[in-house]
């Protein structure tokens, strides 16, 4: 019994696909999770598996830990992701303050939708990781965007204000930026904290790339200011720097009160996120930050060395993982080397964002396109 | 912990669902040592060795690229498309035609979310596995149900889906074999089903996550296999039940290229790609032996038998399984709610069962059981119920 090819397609087929087609926040392109070889558009650098992780790996298996866990996660990855958050200032409780999801997005998806189906209003940023509006244009949730200032692509006071004005709302914020790696500064996110509190709003914070931010630099995430930690639910991957980002493993944190519609959302997309990926994962976490500051640095230098080559086109940032360029002139986007990730999906046309290798690919990038020969 | 805000932002609860119902009683378990679960659907049966041996080989191989899916999500995409022609006889372009999912959950999810708009309804036989609600209120949808009933062994009726059909349904599910009824949808069932879907050009979900349990003479039929369906049908199916790995997460959704795109689109939106280790377990799980499932098809049986001859004497009636791995029980002699009932079991047979008000309040009435525990287990469950019941009179 083959499917006949030569008959028509369903009108209404068809139809389902136009109206999908007419969401553009759905359409937009993403980044694959991790950067391969010489296509330098994945959200983070790779390094080699931890032993750690394939330790952590390989005797799961050898105990058959190959079942569904439970919806928020395994207890002891909970665990131990709960004290590593602490060394960030983040007080998170293991058992109903966690959810371990499969990979940022989900994260995101979980994060956005809880407080989006509850009835708060998104406010996404304009510049901002595509899988944020991606998820955005899903379901039934008010989504609204917040202009940025257009040279450094940062919020501002004043339309964060706006945004929030209207009240329940759930303001979405990355640092550090996922396009160009800028962490937002303390003062800026103690003003931010204080209209969220007057105007009874929410925070969905973006700490992904934090394991990243150069030594030296002040860190600081909004859910560890006064008043912020019942109002902040804060996403983040497990665990840069250990291989394991192809594997997909990320995290929800947040106050209990917000993450009991998470944990049901996660029941209804995937009942569980794959169990051998998290004792993996719970490796990496165990082994701590082992080698992170030398992976940092080692790719700070890279990001270094690149940015030389076309020091007026970078836009500032302090993380080692990403590097953006506003481009001199416009360009075909595949013809440039290294394959950078288009801005345009950020919300950011004109810009491109390379990820920084440990194999260094982005500095002869950086070296064709200050040599104008791409 | 931090100081409180003065202004407590409000709380963000989950309404309740049939979801949820179900895995607060799941909760509970957990007090009693020597509880048995006959409520979750997780195969006990432990992932077969040569699949966990070749992801151990994968991880220890010195040349392996652990890192970025690239090559593997192609391998585990051409096993999928061989699996989807040779077991369900559909023919599909595996680099445009399949989206990998986080098992059967996110495949359902995503496939609800591509075919329904606010305000859409879709048509779902009833009762059914409860997350199918709980997507089609996320998409802000309407479910209309078709009610299938015991004394016709729960088997969908075409005349019945015709008759919930109106301007605004946009689709129709096929679960066969169904979960929580076990009933398996004839050649000829299928046919007068999709036969309806093209007559009122609606797209079919098809959930064939159970197609390689079947029993008695019973056969499984794709809707997608049939002619001039597959432009139509979404097809969704997993490797959690088949091969005992619920907690990889291995699942995907076939169907014609323009959907697969946007069910792709959907993916990227709600969690963007599959674990590579999941895509590694995949590949192992097509490709090679197949001993581990046919031992656990001919295990299904052995307790099937088991627990069909306990139900008879208990004089209680059921659906009979012509599929799957459950079965859906009419507990109305013994006078209880499936909630009461369910927590009866619990708490003086420490023994899980699923109570039907998780389907809709139509289906208060009847229990749903896995027979998902070895015979021993499950011979011992089936003896406790048992004496639940003959004390209630």
């Amino acid at each position: 019994m083959k499917a006949d090819s030569r008959r028509p397609a369903s009108a209404r087929a068809e139809q389902t696909v136009r109206r999908l087609q007419a969401k553009d926040a759905l359409q937009l392109e993403m980044p694959a999770p991790t950067a391969a070889g010489k296509d330098l558009s994945g959200d983070h650098p790779v390094f080699d598996l931890a032993p750690a992780v394939r330790a952590g790996t390989l005797e799961a298996l050898d105990r058959g830990e190959t079942h569904y866990a439970d919806v928020p996660g395994l207890a002891a990855l909970r665990e131990e992701v709960s004290r590593a958050l602490h060394a960030w200032g983040l007080n998170v409780d293991s058992v109903d303050g966690l959810i371990i999801t499969a990979g940022e997005q989900e994260a995101r998806f979980l994060a956005i939708h809880m407080l989006g189906h509850a009835g708060y209003r998104v406010l996404l940023p304009e510049v901002v990781h595509p899988g944020a509006r991606k998820t955005a244009a899903l379901g039934r949730i008010e989504a609204e965007r917040v202009p940025v200032d257009p040279s450094t692509l940062m919020l501002d006071l004043e339309h964060v204000r706006r945004g929030l004005a209207g009240g329940r709302a759930a303001l979405y914020l990355e640092s550090p930026h996922r396009l160009t790696g800028k962490v937002m500064e303390r003062a800026f996110i103690e003003a931010i904290a204080e209209e969220v509190t007057r105007t009874d709003g929410l925070v969905i914070w973006d700490a992904t790339l934090a394991p990243w931010i150069a030594d030296g630099v002040d860190y600081t995430m909004i859910a560890t200011l006064h008043g912020m930690h019942d109002r902040t639910v804060t996403i983040g991957s497990l665990w840069s720097g250990t291989g394991v980002e192809g594997w997909l493993a990320a995290y929800l944190a947040g106050p209990t009160s917000l993450l009991e519609q998470g944990r049901s959302l996660k029941q209804i997309i995937a009942i569980c996120t794959t169990t051998p990926v998290q004792w993996a994962a719970l490796g990496a976490v165990r082994a701590g930050d082992a080698g992170q500051r030398e992976r940092r640095n080692a790719l700070l230098e890279v990001r270094r060395n690149a940015a030389a080559h076309l020091p007026a086109a970078v836009l500032p940032g302090e993380t080692a993982s990403v590097l953006a360029v506003r481009l001199p002139r416009r360009v075909e986007l595949s013809g440039l080397p290294g394959r950078p990730m288009s801005g345009e999906a950020f919300g950011a046309p004109g810009i491109v964002r390379f990820t920084v290798t440990p194999g260094g690919e982005v500095v002869e990038a950086l070296r064709s396109l200050a040599e104008g020969r791409s | 912990m931090s100081r409180r805000s003065a202004k407590q932002p409000a709380k963000v609860q989950a309404p309740p669902t049939g979801t949820s119902l179900f895995y607060s009683l799941m909760s509970e378990l957990k007090k009693y040592p020597d509880a048995i679960n006959l409520g979750r659907g997780d195969p006990d049966f432990t992932t077969p060795a040569h699949i966990l041996e070749a992801v151990r080989r994968w991880l220890e191989a010195p040349d392996a690229d652990l890192r970025a899916p690239g090559r593997m999500r192609d391998e585990v995409l051409r096993a999928i498309a061989t699996r989807l022609r040779e077991v369900n006889g559909i023919d599909v372009d595996p680099s445009t035609e399949i989206v990998l999912t986080q098992g059967g959950q996110e495949a359902l999810f995503l496939m609800i979310q591509t075919v329904l708009a606010p305000g859409d309804e879709i048509v779902v036989p009833e009762p059914n596995y409860s997350s199918y609600a709980d997507a089609i209120a996320f998409a802000g949808a309407v479910q209309v149900a078709v009610r299938t009933r015991i004394d016709e062994n729960f088997v969908l009726d075409p005349d019945r889906v015709r008759a919930a059909i109106t301007p605004r349904t946009r689709a129709l599910v096929m679960v066969s074999p169904n979960n929580p009824t076990a009933a398996v949808l004839s050649p000829d069932r299928v046919n007068a089903l999709t036969a309806i879907a093209e007559e009122h050009d609606l797209l079919i979900l098809a959930d064939d996550i159970y197609d390689r349990f079947l029993y008695d003479d019973h056969v499984h039929t794709s809707p997608a296999s049939l002619d001039g369906m597959k432009p139509r049908t979404l097809t969704l199916n997993a490797l959690s039940k088949m091969y005992a790995m619920t907690g990889w997460r291995t699942g995907w959704v076939a169907g014609p290229a323009p959907l697969i795109e946007q069910v792709g689109r959907i993916k990227e939106a709600a969690s963007g790609g599959l674990s590579l280790l999941a895509m590694r377990a995949g590949v192992a799980a097509l490709t090679g032996p197949q001993d581990g499932l046919y031992e656990m098809q001919a295990a299904y049986g052995r307790r099937r038998r088991i627990v069909m001859d306990a139900l008879d004497a208990m004089g209680l009636r059921y659906g009979v399984p012509q599929g799957g791995q459950f079965i859906l029980v009419d507990i109305g002699p013994t006078g209880l709610s499936s909630l009461d009932l369910a927590r009866r079991f619990l708490e003086q047979a420490h023994v899980l069962v699923s109570p039907g008000i998780s389907y809709g309040e139509a289906w208060k009435g009847f229990i749903r059981m896995t027979f998902l525990q070895p015979e021993p287990t499950l011979a011992e469950a089936m003896r406790r119920i048992a004496d639940v019941v003959t004390r209630l009179g």
